[in-house]
């Protein structure tokens, strides 16, 4: 099954390569592109997110850390203490995905039970292979 | 026997050296030891006038002082508290201190003059000075009653007194003011209790210098036995110059820190945002190969310019950086500045042609021109305005920044407020933080922080208020004169 995808990203390049990325590699399906953290709670955890909320397709989600307003890491934040409240759509594999290789970020990843994998940018093949791999572990 | 003979017995056998006196001066009887002190023969004094042992410099009145002794006589110590002096038969002058009895022998009335030799005693007495005086250590030494006994040339230093404005005088006139009232009972306490100590325990103890000016101090205090009864030495060491140096140590380190943590900060900050814009053209790079291969040329030509941008934007970013990081290296001397154009200037440029929908309102109650270091000034004003024409608030219906100056105690204050939407209480918290973008409306998040900086070297302080939906308003306070 091909694995759907969404990006997190306010640099409207990243989400390009991405895109790009994920369209010459077989095994990806839908991906949905969204500019903040904002719209990426409102999609799986607002009121309209209800619906798909009980959809166990396992989505994969690339975060960027590093983003006006609100960050990746307060965005992942907020959607785990959404799920610990019950709300929202659970089967997400969400990823950390940052050209920083900052040692702070990522220990936070780490202690971010929502968070199952560090990707940075840009996407090669060998870490489009990894992000394939956590998602099959999560899956 | 004659009671005179007892006397002579009695001066014999005697240790210290004494003579005796009738009423008309002359030396009636000498013992051994006076005869040897004063360099004479054995009885050679005998029948001479008291006055050949007298000084030259007090001969002239000493015929009157022991004719009122003789009237008034009593038993009494000469000299105390004062030198004393005798006359040796080849004119040298011996430290005495005398003991003076009234003796009545066959009816007749003498005066008993008991001699002590000093010069011992004042040698070392003159040593210990000595000794004292060359010690940094201010020295004061005070009686039971709290007088001041004795002061050495350190404490005369220190305190700014000169030994005689001391000496007598109660030891609180060198303590501070509002311990002045209590200070004696802790004295009589220690007077009591009678053991060396350390003053003021852990609490920072300080003297007063005669201008009034407060000395920190450390103080030992030692109980004295002395002749005179017991005395409190107390040994004050100034420890102006250590705290100073305490206080620049801490305020380094201090500085110190805050660059260390600013490093860390930029550290953190340059691993996001210098390399994002980098590896987003190893990424388009990339994917360009890929299009190349395929032919896809028309994909390559967008991509490629698009790395262009993205180039041209991260080295106007370093740039950013680096301002921020010369700031406080380059000196910018103070020019006379007139406010208003520059602010018209200013404002010209940002908003061009294109005045339409925003209204700038000056209220400056300050008198142009003004020394001021203009160019930074003007970043500063330029960055500020730059945000308050950026942030308008849609939903008014006018869009307004005001800029309103005064000068307050030497400092010019100058107030940038905009009607716009306002910023969070959170985001208040990291405005001035390097590379934090509030929103997308934001640049590269280098433009308060810039502020900060140029604000803090020109000595100056920027405050910002804000409420969302309402405006912001950045509050500077610049000095208009450096500090020396």
């Amino acid at each position: 099954m091909d694995i759907p995808i969404v990006i997190v990203d306010d640099q409207d390049v990243d989400r390009y390569l991405v895109k790009r990325n994920v369209a010459k590699t077989e095994g990806f399906g839908t991906l949905i592109e969204m500019e903040n953290g904002d719209k990426f709670l409102e999609h799986f955890f607002g009121e309209g997110g209800g619906d798909s909320a009980n959809d166990d397709t396992p989505i994969l989600v690339l975060m960027d850390v590093n983003m006006p307003g609100r960050s990746g890491f307060d965005t992942a934040e907020l959607a785990q203490q959404q799920l610990a409240e019950g709300r929202g759509r659970k089967s997400l594999v969400v990823m950390m995905f940052t050209s920083s290789n900052n040692f702070e970020d990522k220990a936070r990843a780490e202690q971010l039970e929502i968070v199952k994998g560090y990707v940075s940018k840009p996407l090669n093949k060998k870490s489009i292979q990894y992000i394939k791999e956590i998602y099959s572990a999560n899956s | 026997m004659l009671q005179l003979e007892k006397y002579n017995l009695a001066f014999d056998i005697s240790p210290v050296p004494m003579l005796l006196v009738s009423g008309d001066g002359i030396i009636r009887q000498t013992n051994e030891l006076l005869d040897k002190l004063f360099q004479y023969d054995d009885e050679e004094l005998i029948g001479q006038n008291v006055d050949v042992l007298v000084p030259d410099e007090i001969k002239g009145h000493h015929h009157e002082l022991r004719n009122a002794y003789f009237r008034t006589p009593s038993k009494r110590r000469m000299g105390q508290g004062r030198d004393l002096a005798g006359r040796t038969k080849y004119g040298d002058t011996v430290p005495l201190e005398l003991g003076l009895d009234e003796v009545v022998i066959d009816g007749v009335q003498y005066a008993l003059v008991v001699t002590l030799d000093i010069r011992q005693r004042i040698q070392q007495e003159r040593q210990l000075r000595l000794a004292m005086d060359s010690t940094a250590s201010a020295m004061i030494m005070v009686d039971s009653g709290g007088a001041i006994a004795f002061a050495n040339h350190a404490a005369v230093d220190l305190f700014g007194y000169a030994e005689s404005e001391m000496l007598g005088n109660k030891i609180e006139m060198l303590v501070p003011q509002e311990i002045r009232r209590v200070h004696p009972v802790y004295r009589d306490s220690f007077f009591t209790k009678n053991e060396s100590r350390s003053m003021g325990g852990d609490a920072d103890l300080y003297a007063q210098h005669r201008d009034g000016r407060r000395i920190p101090v450390e103080i030992a205090l030692t109980p004295v036995e002395t002749p005179n009864g017991r005395l409190v030495m107390s040994t004050i060491i100034d420890l102006s110059e250590r705290r100073l140096v305490e206080q620049i140590v801490a305020k380094k380190s201090e500085e110190l820190e805050q660059l260390n943590s600013e490093l860390t900060q930029f550290a953190y900050s340059a691993s996001h945002d210098l390399k994002a814009p980098l590896s987003s053209i190893a990424g388009l790079m990339s994917i360009c190969m890929d299009d190349l291969e395929d032919g896809n040329v028309d994909e390559v030509r967008a991509n490629l310019l698009k790395c262009m941008q993205i180039g041209e934007r991260s080295a106007a970013k370093v740039e950013g950086v680096l301002e921020i990081a010369r700031v406080g290296r380059d000196g910018e001397v103070r020019e006379s500045v007139h406010f208003e154009p520059m602010i018209q200037d200013i404002w010209l440029d940002m908003t061009g042609a294109n005045t339409a929908g925003i209204k700038l309102v000056l209220n400056l109650k300050h008198l142009d021109p003004l020394m001021l270091q203009a160019q930074t000034l003007k970043v500063v004003l330029e960055n500020l305005l730059s945000n308050a024409i950026r942030y308008g608030d849609e939903k008014k219906d006018q869009h307004c920044v005001t800029i309103t100056t005064e000068i307050t105690d030497g400092s010019l204050s100058i107030d940038v407020y905009d009607n716009g939407v306002g910023i969070s209480v959170a985001n208040q918290a990291i405005v001035f933080d390097m590379f934090k973008r509030i929103d997308e409306k934001s640049g590269d998040g280098l433009g308060l922080a810039l502020v900060k900086k140029q604000v803090e070297r020109l000595g100056g302080d920027i405050t910002l208020s804000s409420t969302e939906g309402e405006g912001t308003k950045f509050s500077l306070l610049i000095p208009l004169e450096s500090e020396s």
